[in-house]
């Protein structure tokens, strides 16, 4: 039996935090897009059912577009089974707008639920939805069948022990020794995979695409293939965004001119193997000199003919060598010497400041 | 340096001129208009060029100003020293600045050298041109003076080091020009528009903090209207199964009504058999053999009427008998009677054509008589001929008698001669034609009354023969010929014949008929007696009425049959036992009563998904707000974050622009005092008064106190304006120019001095003629 296990899809996320109005549209419809491709490739390997372990949207107002084809995706595919879990970010509108509930559509409340994934029920798949109510309370209702292969799937953040009151609060020590044979977990955003107990693994398989730069590597799902038979469980981590996300950092320490920035994030930027269709940052870092030149437009522009998108972050200091002025007789030296003693700035704006005066002496932009 | 002479091809009203300058003092006295003034701007133009290329005023664009008034070369030379080397610049000017030409000579050697470019000025003077008109040269009524970056620059010993302390005001203007630009408080400012978005996002985030309430109240309205939906929904599926049951138990009553329908009909067909078996007291007969009777016994009665018809009437009889006696020889052959009536015919049309030959054979007669008489007259033209003779001979004894001469006798007998002959030959003509003529009438009258003759004797012997036929043919039916009716007789004697036959047909058309309605009535007899029918002779009702019954009947075993078919078939398909046993359900609701609260529920339902629908729309809609209004909450965080990263900028721009200043204060202030005892030395030498009331600030304005406050020198009169500008302009100079003095141009710095100040300027004159070469411009 196989199956797909995914989170954190966050359907009609806005993505206008670092995108342009257009931009975010297109990627809000390939996150939409990414969604159906994951059932495309479900149809296509004999997937038999898929976990959807929370968030699977964004905000509970969801657009009709996704809504729609969300539903017409799940019931264009009725030999798959859609198990959704909702996480933090669902609320009931998607369940709530469906006139008719599909058949293939499997949902959860705050009790346990168990639904037999095959015929002959050697798979259970159990969850429920975590609330600050039942968190403390549902792990002592959890009682399972050692016999079949035991899924169970929840939404929140793993922690050792459990924290009073916290709706997204998963107790791993809760859920040790309880017969699971896979913790399918949703909410964080990157994939995890680690031994849950003697018997079973808990996973978060991550979000199915990067939205923010806090969202870097790899992204996609889980597929699992179990034997009920040989009571095995085989997982493997497939990539499967449209896109990904980089963080390029780039020391420019010593640089004097934007080329000489250029250059140090060129050379940073070669060791990484960027695909063209990616979401690139550079946050440029180190120490400048306080007459260096930097122009992170100019830096910008230079590179975003060669990714779908770029950022540069400019997360330099000013390095300030207040006795290399000390002796300087020019109107420079006096006007250093003078922001050193000034005792209306503060230290932290004072190469700033330095630096415009000086870019002011020397005629450029500042 | 020096300058060591000069010569000027042509320069505004200078031509061809020449000059020598020595050391020390150069005073060049001239009337007003001599060119005095030209020759100041002819030695600043050598080293610095034209000032206002830009201007379009000539007053103001000095190359304008100064085209050579006669034409010629517009241009000259200048000889100066520069410590240990001499140089001789050579300029000449186009109409624009790209047709000038510089060229640089070293004096010893007369090579053209590049010690100095075409900027020789600046790189001689260290000081732009604008910084040496306020120190070195002083033009005409232009003796007060300023500090400017490049002065200030050269005072503070750093022209060769950075020049920085010349990009001062540039700098400074940068600084503003972000500031004004960025502004926080003026209305074109950024940071003043930036946060005029800022206001409007927040208000707009503000406002629209309630759609996401909006939205949750709609989706819980959303959420009560599906309950509502659902239980609705429920009641109706209850009601659809209550009306399903009745249904079903109107369906099986239904059933049942038809079952018994059935049953009634099959027995009601059975008794109509029954009462149409009656009609037939023995068996029923053959359908097929009874619609033959029925077709015979329409032919008998057709026979029983031929046999009526045909019967004989006693008048008929008896003229039978007397027929069969008359025509006892035989039946008069009508081919023969009527040959004869046609001979008789023929016979009296010969009577007729005989009247009419005989008629016409006296006519021919008549016109024999008249052609025998015609031969024997003398025809015309023998008269015409024997009248010709006549003339012939009466001219010919004319001619003999009357003639005068011979030949005319001659003539007139011959003529008469001709006549004669002609006369003659008509004659004979004449008359034989006449004779031949007649000859042939009579000949052919002749013949046709031989024809006449003939034809009339051919149909006297015709009509002997007919009346001979005519006569012994009646005579065998013992009729007498009587000529004038024989055809009439003979034509009774064949309608007697025809009267005869006719009857004797007749009476055997009714033995016929008589003997075959005999056969049908034995036949019918028999039928009717084998169905035990009692019938009279109306056979044709009889067997119809028969025909009738035995269809009714027919049709009602038929229907019965079909009956008992289809209730055959009902019980067969139907569960009889469980009809027969049918219940009606218990309910405390009717059909009807159930369909109408279903047609209720139903409209509540439709009414419901309709509110579902349009709390979608507005869903829809607000999620569309939501949406913009999630976007503005990001906009606001980004213009926020610009906001007081910009600020802080600002904060920074303005400490940059405030610390530069104070900078190039701090510079400036450090060379306030020696320029201020230099500028004290040279007033105290023009006035031989001390300049203690003066002051001089950092950015070399100097100030005077007056009045219980320090003033402006501007308030001050123009001779003592002249006379602090004349004297800080040689503190300046001490002070930028260490080692190497530049040359003093003066074109009349003194003009507004009263006579005392002039006679101390006179005494400072040869003062400084020790240190500096100067060129002073006066008039006489």
């Amino acid at each position: 039996m196989r199956i797909i296990h995914c989170a954190d899809l966050h359907l009609d996320s806005k993505m206008t935090s670092n995108l342009d109005r257009m931009r975010a549209k297109e990627r809000k419809a390939e996150l939409l897009g990414t969604f159906c491709r994951m059932v495309d490739y479900a149809k296509m390997h004999d997937v038999s059912a898929i976990l959807i372990a929370g968030d699977m949207f964004d905000t509970g107002s969801i657009s009709a577009l996704t809504r729609n084809t969300v539903r017409d995706t799940i019931t264009a595919n009725k030999d798959i089974d859609f198990y959704y879990l909702k996480g933090n970010h669902d609320r009931d509108s998607f369940l709530s707008s469906l006139e008719e509930v599909p058949d293939n559509l499997k949902f959860f409340d705050e009790g346990w639920t168990s639904y037999p994934m095959n015929n002959d029920a050697s798979v259970i798949l159990t969850a429920t939805e975590l609330s600050a109510k039942n968190n403390n309370l549902c792990y002592n209702a959890l009682v399972l069948d050692p016999k079949p292969v035991n899924i169970v799937m929840l939404h929140g953040q793993e922690v050792e022990t459990g924290t009073r009151d916290k709706a997204e609060i998963i107790a791993l020590r809760e859920l040790k020794n309880k017969n699971i044979d896979y913790l399918a977990l949703g909410h964080i955003h990157s994939y995890k995979q680690k031994p849950l107990d003697g018997r079973g693994v808990y996973c978060y398989p991550g979000c199915l695409e990067g939205r923010g730069f806090d969202e870097t590597g790899e992204h996609g799902f889980v597929l699992i293939d179990i034997d009920p038979i040989g009571h095995k469980v085989d997982t493997s981590f497939v990539p499967f965004a449209s896109r990904r996300l980089y963080e390029v950092n780039t020391d420019v320490t010593g640089c004097m001119t934007s080329a000489e920035i250029a250059d140090k994030i060129t050379e940073e930027i070669s060791g990484q193997d960027i695909d063209s269709r990616s979401l690139v940052k550079i946050v440029l870092k180190g120490q400048l000199d306080i007459e260096a030149e930097k122009d992170t437009d100019y830096l910008t522009k230079r590179f975003e003919d060669n990714y779908y998108f770029v950022k540069v972050e400019d997360e330099t200091g000013y390095i300030v060598d207040y006795a290399d002025y000390a002796l300087d007789a020019s109107l420079k030296g006096e006007y250093v010497r003078m922001i050193e003693a000034a005792s209306d700035i503060s230290e932290l704006d004072k190469p700033e400041v330095i630096r415009m005066g000086l870019m002011a002496i020397a005629g450029e932009q500042i | 340096m020096r300058i060591i002479n000069c010569h000027i091809e042509n320069f505004g009203r200078l031509s061809g001129y020449d000059r020598d300058f020595t050391d020390g003092c150069n005073a060049i006295m001239a009337s007003n208009g001599q060119g005095k003034s030209t020759l100041a701007a002819f030695i600043r133009v050598m080293f610095y060029g034209f000032e206002g290329e830009g201007k379009r005023r000539t007053g103001e664009n000095e190359r304008k100003r100064y085209e050579p008034w006669q034409g010629g070369v517009y241009g000259g030379r200048l000889t100066f020293s520069d410590g240990e080397k001499t140089y001789v610049i050579q300029r000449t000017f186009g109409n624009k600045s790209s047709e000038d030409t510089f060229e640089l000579r070293d004096a010893s050697t007369n090579l053209v050298s590049d010690a100095y470019s075409e900027n020789i000025g600046e790189e001689l003077f260290k000081v732009n041109s604008e910084s040496y008109m306020r120190t070195a040269y002083i033009g005409q009524n232009d003796v007060v003076t300023h500090t400017t970056d490049g002065i200030n620059s050269m005072i503070g010993g750093i022209a060769d080091n950075t020049n920085d302390l010349d990009s001062y005001e540039k700098a400074l203007g940068r600084l503003n020009d972000l500031i004004n630009k960025e502004s926080p408080t003026r209305s074109t400012g950024s940071l003043y528009k930036l946060e005029g978005d800022v206001t409007a996002l927040r208000t707009r985030v503000r406002d629209g903090s309630v759609i996401l309430d909006s939205i949750h109240r709609l989706e819980d309205n959303m959420e009560e209207s599906k309950e509502e939906l659902a239980k609705h929904s429920d009641i109706r599926k209850e009601l659809a199964k209550k009306q399903q049951k009745l249904g079903a138990y109107k369906d099986r009553q239904a059933l049942k009504s038809k079952y018994d329908s059935l049953s009634e009909e099959c027995k009601e067909r059975d008794d109509e058999v029954k009462v149409r078996r009656v009609a037939f007291p023995g068996e029923v007969p053959d359908m097929e053999k009874l619609n033959a009777m029925q077709e015979k016994a329409t032919q008998y009665a057709k026979i029983c009427e031929s046999v009526t018809f045909h019967t004989l009437t006693h008048e008929e009889t008896d003229k039978l008998a007397g027929y069969d006696k008359k025509f006892e020889p035989g039946i008069p052959d009508m081919n023969e009677t009527t040959e004869l009536i046609r001979k008789l015919r023929d016979h009296d049309k010969s009577m007729s054509e005989d009247t009419s030959d005989k008629a016409e054979l006296k006519v021919l007669e008549s016109e024999l008589d008249a052609v025998k008489k015609d031969k024997k007259r003398l025809p015309s033209s023998a008269t015409v001929g024997m009248a010709l003779i006549l003339i012939a001979m009466i001219a010919a004894v004319a001619s003999v008698i009357l003639m005068p001469s011979n030949a005319l006798r001659w003539v007139g007998v011959g003529i008469s001669a001709l006549i004669l002959i002609a006369g003659v030959a008509v004659t004979a003509f004449g008359l034989k034609k006449h004779k031949s003529d007649c000859e042939m009438d009579i000949k052919d009258i002749e013949s046709e009354m031989g024809k006449l003759r003939n034809r009339i004797d051919s149909g006297e012997r015709y009509r002997r023969s007919v009346m001979e036929q005519a006569r012994a043919y009646l005579d065998r039916y013992g009729m007498a010929l009587d000529p004038v009716s024989v055809t009439e007789d003979l034509r009774y004697l064949h309608t007697m014949a025809d009267e005869y036959l006719r009857l004797k047909d007749k009476k055997s058309d009714h033995e016929k008929a008589a003997e075959q309605k005999n056969k049908y009535k034995l036949e019918f007899d028999k039928y009717l007696a084998e169905l035990s029918i009692v019938s009279d002779d109306d056979y044709v009702k009889t067997f119809s009425r028969l025909s009738m019954d035995l269809r009714s009947y027919d049709e009602a075993v038929a229907r019965a049959s079909k009956a008992a078919e289809r209730l055959k078939d009902f019980e067969k398909e139907n569960d009889i036992e469980a009809l027969k046993n049918l219940a009606l359900p218990e309910d405390d609701m009717t059909l009807e009563q159930i369909n109408e609260k279903l047609a209720e529920v139903t409209g509540r339902i439709d009414e419901i998904a309709g509110r579902i629908r349009d709390e979608s729309d507005q869903h829809d809609a607000l999620a569309e707000k939501l949406e913009l209004w999630e976007e503005d909450q990001v906009s606001l965080g980004v213009k926020e974050k610009q906001l007081f990263e910009g600020k802080h900028r600002y904060k920074n721009i303005k400490n940059a622009s405030k610390y530069l200043t104070l900078a190039k204060e701090s510079i400036t202030a450090k060379y306030m005092e020696p320029l201020l005892t230099g500028f004290s030395k040279y007033y105290s030498s023009v006035t031989g008064a001390p300049a203690d009331k003066y002051h001089i600030d950092a950015n070399t304005n100097i100030t005077v106190d007056e009045l219980g406050g320090q003033r402006d020198t501007s308030l001050l009169s123009t001779g003592y304006q002249d006379l602090i500008g004349f004297c800080l302009r040689l503190a300046l100079i001490d002070a930028m120019y260490e080692d190497e003095k530049p040359v003093l141009v003066l074109d009349d710095p003194f003009v507004n001095l009263d006579a005392e100040r002039l006679e101390g300027a006179k005494r400072l004159m040869d003062t400084l003629a020790a240190n500096y070469q100067m060129i002073y411009f006066t008039c006489r």
